[in-house]
Parts: C-alpha cells; sequence; structure tokens
C-alpha cells in the first residue's frame, strides 16, 4: 500500500520532471549565456504547443509533423525575439533583459490567447489507454512516450555539449560570464545556437505537457516556477544540474498532496519553497561550481 | 630612563602594532591568493604595500576590511580580533579602506557622497527622519561644514553640486578618500590611490596623504606601483609575493633586499 | 456589424471608478518606488502584498461568521492599519532569508512567493472562503449618504485615496531627503560603498522592503473595501507588471513620476479597454488579448527607449547607462 504510494509518486514525479528537466536544460543555457533569467520561457513552451496543436488539431496532421513544426516554429520566433527585443538591451545588464523578458512573456502569452482562446486544448488521438507498467502502478501511452522522448533529448544534448565544438564553447561560456559579455562572432554565434537549443527544448517540453495533460496560456507561467526552480536547484548554466533538478522538482511536486498539512493545491509551492531552500544553502546549486 | 627606551624601541620598529596581519590565508576555489600572510603596521606611520600583480594584495585589503572571510589566520585592529567582523562594523571602528577600482555613488552628487558616511546620524532613524526635521537640519548643517572643509582640503569644493559621476578619474579617487575620511578613521588602506591619475594630481593625492598624517594623525596603508614614490612616501614597506609576505621594512633595507629585487623587480611588470 | 456606439450612461461615476483606480495603483507604485527606485530591491511580487493587505483588512472589519476566519467587526481604519502591518510582517519574514540574495534571484523569489500567497488564499477555504473569497462592506456608506445625500459615494473613496497618497508621498519625501534616504541611494548605487561607509546595508534594505510593502497592504485594504469583495482572481501576477509599468512609466526613484505613471497606466488600459466597444472585427477575448500583448511590448520598449522614464530619476540602474537606444547592435 504505502510502497505502492511511493511508486506511483516516483512514477509521476518522473513524468512531471522530465518535462520541467527538458525545458531547464534550455533555460539554464539562456540564463548562463545570455547573463539573465528568461521569464518568457514558460510562454515559448506553451507557443510550441499551440503551433503543433494547430498542425496536429486543426489541420489534422500526424503528431510527429506537429512536433517538428511547433519546435521550428518556436526556434524561428525566438530568434526574432531575440533580435528584436533582447539584442538591443545586450549590453545594458541583467535587469533590462528580465524586465524585458516579462514583456516578452505577456505578449506571446497574449499572441495564443488571440489565436487560440483562453479554453485548454488537447491533442487529438486517443492512446489515453493505461497499461501496467509496475505492479499497482500505469502509465499511458502518452506518458510512455514522454519520458522516452525527453530523455532522448536530453541524451541528445548531452552528446551535443560533450562531443561538439560549439558544446565546448557553450560551455566555457556558461562558465565564464564575462567571457560571454564580450562580444565578437563568435559569442553571437555560440548565444544565437543557445537561443535555438533552448527553445526547440522548450518546444518540446510544451508539446510534451500539452500530450500528457493539456494546452492552456497560463500554464507556461505557472510551470515556468518550478523550471526555475530545478534550474536553480541543479546550478545555473549546468544542463546536467538542471536534468538532476527537473527530476526532483517532478518528484516534491507529486509527492506534495502526501505532505501533512498540504494538499494538491500548494504543488507549485512545495518546488518553490525547495528552491529558496537551496538558494539560502548553496546558491551555486548542487551542481553549480563557478562561484560568483 | 623611561623615554631611552622607548626611543630605543621606536629605533627598532617595535612601537605597539595599531593593526596585525596574523598568518592570515584566503583561497578561491583551487586558487591561494593569500598564503599565510602576517605583517604589522605602526600607529602613525604611512606604510607601502607592494608586490607583482596578483600578490594577492587587493584580497589581503578585502580580508582586513572584512569584505572577504579569510580560511585561517586572525586580523588584529587596535589590540581587538577583528577578524570575520562585516565591513561597516570595522569602518565603524575607525578602519576604512579605498577600492583599487573606485566604486562610484555616480547619481549621488559630490556633496551627497560626503554627508553619507559620518555615522550615528539622526536621520537614519525612518522614524526622526520624518518627524524630526529640526535636528536632522542642525546635524546636517555641522557635517557639511566638515564636509567643506574636507572638499577645499582635496579642491574639490568648486564640484560641490556635481553629480559625481560627471568627476574626472583622478578627482573620483580624490572624493572617495574625502568621503572615506568623514567618518575620522584611525586607519585608511587606499588601494592603488594614484592609479591612472596625473602627475599634478598625483602630487596632490600624495601632499593630502602627508598632512592628514601629520595633522590628523591617520595612519595609511597603501599599495602603489610606482616605486620611487613608495620609498619617498612610505616610512615603511611591505612586500607580498604570491600570496604571502616576502619581506618588510624600511625604503633603504627593501631597496638592497634581494629576494624583493628577484621577485618583484626582476619579474615584476 | 457596426460597432455599437460608447455607452457610458453615467460619465461622472465612470471617470470616478477610473480616478480610484489610478489612486490604487499610484499607492502600489509608491510602495514600489521605495523599494526600486530608491533601494533598487527588485520586487516582482507585488500583487502578493496586497493581497494580504486586502485579506487582513477584510477579516478585520467583516462581521464573524462561521464560514470563514474571525470576522472581528473592527471600524474600517483598524483594518486598513491592521493591513498595513500584516503586509509588513509578511513582508519581513519573506525578506529575512531572501534579501541577502543576488538580483536576479530576489527577482525570481518574490514572484514565487507572490503565488505561494495565492495558494494560500485559494486552498485555505477555511480562512476567507478559498475561490468564494468574502464580501467586504464599504465604510461610512451611510454616514456619507445622510450627510451628503445625492453626491455620489465615490467621492469618499478619492476624498480618502488623496488623503493617503499626500500623507505616504510627505513621508517618502522626507525620507528621501533625509540620511536614511541618503544611505537607501547609495545601496541601489553600491552597496559594497555603503557597506565600506559603515553602513548596515541588511537592515536598510529591509526597513525599505517592510515599508514599501506596507503601502502596497495599504493599497490592497482600499481595493478590498472598495470593490465589495475579495477572491485569489483579484491578485494574479499581471497586476505585479502593471504596477512595474506605472513606475518605470512615471521614472523610477521619483515618487511623482509614480502617481503619474499610474496614471498613465489606467489612460492605456481604459482607453484601450473603450475601444472594444468600437472594433466588432476581433472578440473581446482577442481585444483583451491585444490589450495585454501591448503592454508587453510597452516594457519591452521602455527598456529600450527610455529606460529611466519619463520623469526618472535613475539611470545607473540600468548599468550601460547612457546609452539606452536601441543601437548596440556590434555587427
Ligand atoms: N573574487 C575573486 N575570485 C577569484 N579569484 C580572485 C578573486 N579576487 C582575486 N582573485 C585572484 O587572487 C589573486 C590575487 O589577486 P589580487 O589580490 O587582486 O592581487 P593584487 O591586488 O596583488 O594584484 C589573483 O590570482 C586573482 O586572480
Ligand atoms: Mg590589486
Amino acid at each position: 500500500m504505502v510502497l505502492t504510494t511511493i511508486i506511483e509518486v516516483l512514477v509521476f514525479g518522473l513524468i512531471f520532471g522530465s518535462v520541467v528537466a527538458l525545458a531547464g536544460v534550455g533555460l539554464s543555457l539562456i540564463y548562463s549565456i545570455a547573463d539573465f533569467p528568461n521569464f518568457a520561457h514558460g510562454d515559448y513552451m506553451m507557443f510550441g504547443g499551440y503551433m503543433a496543436f494547430y498542425i496536429n488539431v486543426q489541420l489534422g496532421m500526424h503528431m510527429a509533423v506537429a512536433f517538428a513544426v511547433g519546435v521550428v516554429s518556436l526556434v524561428a520566433l525566438s530568434l526574432v525575439i531575440d533580435r528584436l527585443a533582447f539584442k538591443p538591451l545586450r549590453d545594458a545588464g541583467p535587469v533590462p533583459l528580465l524586465i524585458a523578458s516579462i514583456g516578452v512573456a505577456l505578449f506571446v502569452r497574449n499572441l495564443i490567447k488571440f489565436f487560440w482562446g483562453t479554453q485548454t486544448r488537447n491533442y487529438a488521438g486517443d492512446w489515453q489507454r493505461a497499461q501496467e507498467i509496475l505492479p499497482g502502478v500505469e502509465m499511458t501511452g502518452q506518458q510512455i512516450t514522454l519520458v522516452v522522448v525527453a530523455f532522448t533529448l536530453m541524451f541528445a544534448v548531452h552528446l551535443l555539449l560533450s562531443r561538439t565544438r560549439l558544446g565546448k564553447s557553450m560551455r566555457a561560456m556558461s562558465d565564464n560570464r564575462r567571457l560571454a559579455r564580450a562580444s565578437g562572432i563568435y559569442a553571437e554565434r555560440t548565444l544565437m545556437w543557445t537561443w535555438i537549443i533552448g527553445a526547440a527544448l522548450a518546444a518540446a517540453a510544451g508539446i510534451l505537457l500539452g500530450m500528457n495533460s493539456s494546452l492552456a496560456p497560463y500554464r507556461g507561467f505557472m510551470i515556468l516556477l518550478a523550471i526555475f526552480a530545478a534550474v536553480i536547484l541543479g546550478g545555473i548554466g549546468s544542463p546536467y544540474g538542471a536534468m538532476v533538478g527537473g527530476l526532483i522538482i517532478g518528484i516534491a511536486y507529486e509527492a506534495t498532496p502526501y505532505i501533512p498539512g498540504l494538499d494538491a493545491g500548494y504543488k507549485f509551492a512545495t518546488t518553490f519553497v525547495i528552491m529558496i531552500g537551496i538558494l539560502l544553502i548553496k546558491p551555486q546549486g548542487i551542481f553549480g561550481g563557478a562561484v560568483e | 630612563m623611561q623615554t631611552e627606551q622607548t626611543e630605543s624601541e621606536a629605533s627598532e620598529g617595535v612601537t605597539e602594532p595599531i593593526l596585525a596581519v596574523e598568518e592570515v590565508t584566503k583561497t578561491f576555489g583551487e586558487l591561494l591568493a593569500v598564503d599565510n600572510c602576517s605583517f604589522e603596521i605602526e600607529d602613525g606611520s604611512i606604510t607601502g604595500l607592494i608586490g607583482p600583480n596578483g600578490a594577492g594584495k587587493s584580497t589581503m585589503f578585502n580580508v582586513i576590511s572584512g569584505f572577504y572571510q579569510p580560511d585561517s589566520g586572525t586580523v588584529r585592529f587596535n589590540d581587538e580580533d577583528i577578524t570575520g567582523l562585516p565591513p561597516n562594523e570595522i569602518a565603524h571602528k575607525g578602519l576604512v579602506r579605498t577600492f583599487q577600482i573606485t566604486r562610484d555613488l555616480t547619481e549621488m552628487t559630490v556633496m551627497e557622497n560626503m554627508m553619507l558616511t559620518p555615522k550615528n546620524q539622526t536621520g537614519e532613524s525612518m522614524f526622526r527622519a520624518v518627524f524630526d526635521r529640526g535636528t536632522i537640519d542642525r546635524e546636517n548643517d555641522a557635517i557639511a561644514e566638515r564636509a567643506d572643509e574636507l572638499l577645499e582640503l582635496f579642491q574639490l569644493d568648486h564640484l560641490r553640486d556635481e553629480f559625481s559621476g560627471n568627476l574626472s578619474g583622478g578627482q573620483r579617487k580624490l572624493l572617495e578618500m574625502a568621503r572615506m575620511l568623514m567618518l575620522e578613521p584611525d586607519v585608511m588602506l587606499l588601494d592603488e590611490p594614484m592609479a591612472g591619475v596625473n602627475p599634478t594630481l598625483e602630487n596632490d593625492i600624495v601632499e593630502r596623504i602627508e598632512a592628514l598624517n601629520r595633522e590628523e594623525d591617520v595612519t595609511f596603508m597603501i599599495v602603489e606601483h610606482d616605486m620611487g614614490l613608495v620609498m619617498d612616501l612610505c616610512d615603511r614597506i611591505v612586500v607580498m609575493n604570491e600570496g604571502t609576505d616576502l619581506a618588510a621594512g624600511p625604503p633603504s633595507t627593501i631597496q638592497n633586499d634581494e629576494r624583493v629585487l628577484e621577485a618583484y623587480l626582476g619579474g615584476g611588470s | 456589424m457596426i460597432g455599437a456606439p460608447l455607452q457610458i450612461a453615467n460619465v461622472e461615476g465612470y471617470l470616478l471608478t477610473v480616478l480610484i483606480w489610478v489612486g490604487i495603483y499610484g499607492l502600489m507604485a509608491l510602495g514600489l518606488n521605495i523599494q526600486w527606485g530608491q533601494t533598487g530591491l527588485f520586487n516582482i511580487g507585488v500583487i502578493g502584498f496586497v493581497a494580504v493587505g486586502g485579506y487582513t483588512s477584510a477579516t478585520l472589519t467583516i462581521p464573524p461568521s462561521s464560514s470563514y476566519f474571525g470576522g472581528f467587526g473592527f471600524p474600517f481604519p483598524v483594518g486598513l492599519v491592521g493591513g498595513m502591518l500584516a503586509a509588513g510582517f509578511v513582508a519581513f519574514l519573506i525578506a529575512i532569508p531572501v534579501l541577502r540574495l543576488r538580483e536576479d534571484y530576489l527577482a525570481i523569489a518574490t514572484i514565487g512567493f507572490q503565488e505561494i500567497i495565492r495558494l494560500v488564499y485559494l486552498n485555505e477555504e477555511w480562512y476567507a472562503g478559498g475561490p468564494r473569497g468574502l464580501r467586504v462592506e464599504a465604510p461610512y456608506r451611510d454616514l456619507w449618504e445622510s450627510a451628503l445625500p445625492g453626491v455620489n459615494f465615490n467621492w469618499m473613496w478619492i476624498i480618502m485615496l488623496v488623503l493617503l497618497l499626500v500623507i505616504f508621498y510627505v513621508v517618502l519625501e522626507r525620507l528621501n531627503n533625509s540620511p536614511f534616504g541618503r544611505v537607501l541611494k547609495s545601496i541601489r548605487e553600491d552597496e559594497d560603498v555603503a557597506l565600506a561607509a559603515g553602513k548596515y546595508v541588511y537592515g536598510y534594505k529591509m526597513r525599505s522592503f517592510v515599508f514599501g510593502c506596507m503601502i502596497m497592504g495599504a493599497a490592497g485594504s482600499i481595493q478590498a473595501h472598495y470593490i465589495g469583495y475579495i477572491n485569489p482572481d483579484f491578485f494574479w501576477p499581471l497586476i505585479t507588471f502593471y504596477v512595474w509599468i506605472a513606475l518605470l512609466l512615471g521614472g523610477s526613484g521619483n515618487n511623482k513620476g509614480a502617481i503619474l505613471g499610474a496614471g498613465i497606466l489606467m489612460l492605456f488600459l481604459e482607453g484601450t479597454n473603450l475601444l472594444k466597444a468600437d472594433l466588432a472585427l476581433v472578440s473581446s477575448t482577442q481585444l483583451d488579448a491585444m490589450r495585454f500583448a501591448l503592454v508587453g511590448l510597452l516594457l519591452v520598449g521602455l527598456m529600450q527607449y527610455r529606460p529611466e522614464g519619463v520623469l526618472g530619476e535613475r539611470r545607473s540602474l540600468f548599468e550601460g547607462g547612457g546609452d539606452s537606444g536601441g543601437s548596440a547592435d556590434a555587427d
């Protein structure tokens, strides 16, 4: 009985956690390389999710196509936004960029509301049938897909960061915030690729989130807080930290209703309290190395 | 008899130190910035702190003034252990510092800069700030008087109401010193006060330091790269190299110390 | 279909409503100004403290009932002061850990606490009815109607808001022009200088933060009693960004600017709202979306073209200083 509960929390934590981790990797890279916390990241996720909804439901095409279009369109949008909104502020320090990203968040969220309204949306396809994967624990096809896709993508990021020149320069820039500021074509290119990768992962996370539950314009902002928690927990600029942080946050999120005195309404609050705790005890995060 | 003894002690350089650094170590991750460093500063002296770039001088100042916590070692000021105290408390005890890269309060006027520092101002209480304007005005007048004196001494009086962001680099260094003098310190640590300052202004700064030392009995420790200047200005010199104290003594000794020549003058910048 | 003509039955009533909201946002912006404008504290959890002020004030003044906590039936001034104190106390508790953090962490932490505060009011139904919220009576209505029959009751709110704005304005200006204000300024410019000058920076930040949040609490109290009810839906993060826009429009660091900014904000929000009736091409949801998207663009534009605001004092807030223009491209 207790064991089943624990396994259930772990499994559902894994599901939510993989979405958080996936989005967190991108947010973390952008945070350290572009040098500001992008408050629009959650809304970016939703935009990717809604573009996939457009392809999948409104145009009735296969989910794989929808996935690809969602990713590509968000990458394009994020590059345009970087060019118009963030680039002019690049030398102004993190605060104006942070405020501008709040503006961008509002803009993107309302773009979504304009085209798709405020009601929740679901992708087409009926694979909700649950299978028993462990004794007493069931997962739906969507959930299994979500976890597999998320981990595949995170493994791809790992390969990219550890095996390619681009990955090497991204890590160098995220380790050294000063270097990141020193502009130059090289740094600009790395930054552009950071946005591309960050946005692609955000779109993927948004689509997976939509597959698993549903899409709503405001959901991106809600989940952003959990993603920030994961990023800070893992250490800003540490993609692996964000992955582990995401899973921890996911489990804490799903475990919340079992904490005496709390109910499901406090799921986001728990993740946040964990984050504050980390900020106080170890501000550089579990995996963060660089001392400010 | 007693006078004789004091005199002989003084000539040997063993007067009571006002500041004593004992076996201080400070690391940044793997990096040993200050490594088991010890030295003393005599009351009323002007001491030079020299050493090649990266020797740990600024880090040492940050440890003394409370901005960094040392890994080990103690800092004693006026016979009191001040290791690990927060910077504001150390400043209030009469040990103040300037920064190597001048820190500006650019959107405050020169006068506001000066009036910030004096301690225990009545108007620092929110309640009194709102309800006791009379006392505040009176105090402000007194503080402003002292500030004007110092500004005149530092030849900044004509810039009194200018935003400090509009001052030249050298003037900012002067303002920073003047601002800290409003605390009426016993000891001032100056981190490269002459760097990037034109020769005329440099002479001014040297004169101010000597005057303050003579007339107001302020003890100085100064980081400076111009060896000629250091030799002229300072009574005593401490040499740091690779985080540790390499030598200490009067300029004449230091000038002829082989280890110093090797480490500093030989490999120096 | 031709857009329906503007139908504002009662022009006086409408203008009063707008003015009241200018006053309420003006209060919030004043509170934010001492934090951000004077001290450089990045608080994006404004609406959380407004909520605490509003809920506390409501609980203190409504009649007792078993369906929510208390109901203490105190007169309105007790609610107002109690709301301010409660907002200040919550601010104090939050500030203990949070004020030591770097500014970007402070931003994330305050926005998180704001959300937690909303979640608490949403989930703790025993306290204030959860999603249903509470009904709150407007004070002095009978008194007003017997003394000034026929005069729109909203004038009472205008008078009260003007009073509060004047009081807080004077207090904040005095603080600003005092040794206390000098220290706040030095902290916003460079914390290390303030420390080197012997100032207990943490204590000053704390006082600035708590006092600013108390003013936000006052705004919350007025808002709850003016609207006549309170529930978690009034406290979405969007409102915090409105307050930021008001302050940034008016000019951070300037108390008059904060109030002026609230005025400009309301002009914008109401102006675009009035368009609603005239544009039949899009649905009202779409029109709302366009308005808010515009608010977002406004924030970006402000950062790019006028970070110091209309009456702005602060420039160093933005390290880049002078070159705020959109021409920083390197290529
Ligand atoms: N905050 C810091 N973080 C990491 N390393 C530092 C920091 N401050 C100084 N260092 C390092 O410590 C060493 C000593 O530096 P510093 O005290 O500035 O030398 P100096 O003032 O003698 O030129 C240098 O190698 C420098 O890079
Ligand atoms: Mg140095």
